[in-house]
């Protein structure tokens, strides 16, 4: 394929939105050294087949409907999503999985029997620079810097997929925006998507990061000898695009091997002023906070769909002895800035029952 | 936008500032303000001024004009007018007087008249009553703190049920208690000054008296405010900050906010 036809080829190929950062122009070549394609490298691809995601999520921010013979460009990588897909970085030339609709293609290990099969697109190559390396999403990373940011960081962590993380992540944004702190909103584990990462934008975060910004199109199975410093990047962008505190979502549940890893360093849980957890249900919230503790960290509220149930919520405070908090307790700017002080001084939101 | 200014020119001093009327429409309970911006902008923060329940707002904001253009700061009196604001000084009414405030200081931020991130926040009477308690929500919007002539006040202690201090019922409006109570130690360490007329110690209709207050905070307004100092220099040295105040006794005054100004100076030591 000539430059001129990759060119018009690449332009008509619909980006993902993991992709978000490349330059198309840096694209010269295709490489079909599949058996090479590690985590992060971009993928021109065509749809063979539509499954699970009918959709794709471009770098525009709007998601695009698939069709068969469309042109894709996707990242190569691992996905862990209990209720879909648990897949691995890893291409085969005669088909692959779309794992995730923010663009990440790889293989399918497991599925979520609820789920239909995943959405099956051929590799059409690799895409290469000028001087025939595969490029990668790591190519387009915030630049290292070290150091990290004093802002306040609160973090929220979930029992599981759909829990509420996000709900309470962009309804806590909201509620820090409207009490007037410059908020950062991040999203530190997952997989590349552009639902929370709008989610985010949309309650008022200044700015909005995630781990594609640092180069990765999904946390899993990266080692978090890269996982700890992009946080600490994000967070660092976030305070120098001016905010005073960020709010850092950790992906899927505790049990995810990531997100439990990093919870149990004593100085990851050091760089976080307190946290929140989000929960569907009263025995979620008790074995949420059970494992929580055991780890030494103690919520300082919990959310989550358990709190759209008055019963679940009686049930889950009398369980933990935690504060309850609604979506729109969490979006009051008095509850979101006493949230934040009472994380320093330990003290209660509401009265002890 | 549903915004907009009605600006009348306002002389004092000798020197010229604009005197504005600003009128937030379409939003349900938006607060209107009088503002005082001078020509020479100055970086300080500005002045929020809250009236008592005559709703004395332009009073205020003309009070403080002469020593807004003296030293380049801006005024803003926002009006909780009797119609929409029944006990706007308890905040946790119906109507959130607290979001409404903040609400019009984001207006004002994002139509170029003021930044609003942090500003010194002025009360008298029942304005202190609001301007005390919005400040133990959002301590860190404040710089400092000026209280003037409360009738009563939330102790920032565990001595009483919230209104009155920040101890806890099984009342929902205990929560707010909890809430303040989050937010104690930044609000401990504001600059807080006090303000008190010499003579208001009259046991007028519109000061609360009921047996419980006057045990804890005294009979007049001059009591309760030393009441109020003590509990707040003592919750600071007891966590561990040194507090940050000062009580002016203005000699000659009684409980007017109009004497405090003309007789008492009291612009003079707000802008001090």
């Amino acid at each position: 394929m000539t430059s001129g036809t990759l060119t018009q080829t690449l332009a008509r190929a619909k980006w993902a939105f993991s992709t978000r950062r490349v330059d198309p122009g840096d694209a010269a070549g295709l490489s079909t050294r599949f058996e090479d394609a590690g985590a992060g490298d971009l993928v021109l691809g065509r749809v063979m087949s539509i499954g699970s995601h009918r959709r794709i999520q471009l770098t525009t921010g709007r998601p695009s409907i698939l069709y068969p013979e469309d042109l894709v460009v996707l990242a190569c990588g691992a996905r862990y999503a209990p209720d879909q897909f648990e897949g691995i970085a890893k291409l085969d030339a005669d088909g692959a999985d779309m794992l995730a609709g923010g663009g990440c293609l790889g293989q399918m290990r497991q599925r979520n029997s609820e789920m239909k099969a995943p959405t099956r697109i051929e590799p059409v190559g690799l895409l290469t620079s000028t001087d025939g390396t595969i490029i990668n999403l790591a190519d387009y990373a915030l630049a290292p810097c070290p150091g990290r940011s004093d802002i306040p960081v609160i973090g929220v962590v979930g029992a599981s997929m759909n829990a509420g993380k996000t709900t309470a992540t962009a309804a806590l944004v909201y509620g820090l925006r409207q009490a007037g702190w410059r908020v950062a909103a991040i999203k530190a584990t997952g997989t590349g998507a552009f639902g929370d990462y709008n989610a985010y934008a949309d309650a008022g975060a200044e700015y909005v990061g995630d781990f594609t910004d640092t180069g990765m199109v999904s946390t899993y199975l990266e080692p978090l000898s890269r996982i700890i410093p992009s946080m600490d990047r994000l967070v660092r962008e976030g305070a120098e695009h001016g905010c005073d505190i960020a709010v850092v979502e950790l992906a899927d549940g505790v049990f995810q091997r990531e997100t439990a890893a990093m919870l149990e360093r004593l100085d990851v849980q050091d760089r976080f002023a307190g946290f929140v957890f989000a929960c569907g249900d009263a025995l979620a919230a008790t074995g949420g906070v059970s494992v929580l503790r055991n780890l030494g960290i103690e919520p300082a509220v919990l959310t989550g769909k358990v709190s759209c149930s008055p019963m679940a919520t009686g049930e889950a405070e009398a369980a933990t002895g935690i504060d309850i908090v609604t979506k729109a307790c969490l979006s009051d700017p008095a509850v979101a800035n006493s949230l934040v002080h009472s994380m320093a001084s330990g003290a209660r939101l509401r009265p002890a029952a | 936008m549903s915004f907009y200014t009605d600006t009348a020119t306002f002389n004092a001093a000798g020197a010229q500032s604009a005197l504005s009327y600003h009128r937030a429409g379409g939003t349900a309970k938006a607060l209107p303000a009088w503002i005082v911006r001078s020509a020479s902008g100055s970086d300080a923060p500005p002045l929020v001024a809250i009236h008592g329940i005559s709703r004395g707002a332009q009073e205020q904001a003309e009070a403080f004009a002469r020593m807004a253009l003296k030293t380049g700061r801006t005024v803003i009196a926002p009006l909780f007018s009797h119609e929409d604001w029944r006990g706007y000084q308890r905040i946790t009414n119906r109507y959130r007087g607290d979001r409404a405030l903040l609400a019009l200081l984001r207006r004002l931020e994002q139509t170029g008249i003021v930044a609003t991130d942090r500003f010194d926040l002025f009360g008298y009477s029942g304005g202190a009553q609001f301007a005390h308690r919005f400040a133990m929500l959002y301590p860190q919007r404040i710089t400092r703190l000026h209280l003037a002539a409360a009738g009563w006040y939330c102790l920032p202690d565990r001595s009483a049920p919230y209104p009155y201090a920040l101890g806890t019922t099984g009342h929902d409006e205990a929560s707010w208690g909890c809430r303040m109570a989050g937010n104690r130690d930044a609000f401990l360490g504001l600059p807080l000054a006090l303000y008190i007329g010499a003579e208001d110690t009259d046991r007028d209709t519109a000061l609360r008296s009921t047996v419980a207050l006057d045990a804890q905070q005294g009979f007049t307004r001059l009591d309760r405010i030393r009441t109020y100092k003590s509990a707040f220099e003592k919750q600071a040295w007891d966590r561990g900050i040194s507090p940050r105040t000062s009580l002016t006794v203005l000699h000659g005054c009684g409980h007017s906010f109009a004497d405090c100004i003309r007789i008492g100076g009291l612009d003079q030591h707000v802008f001090s």
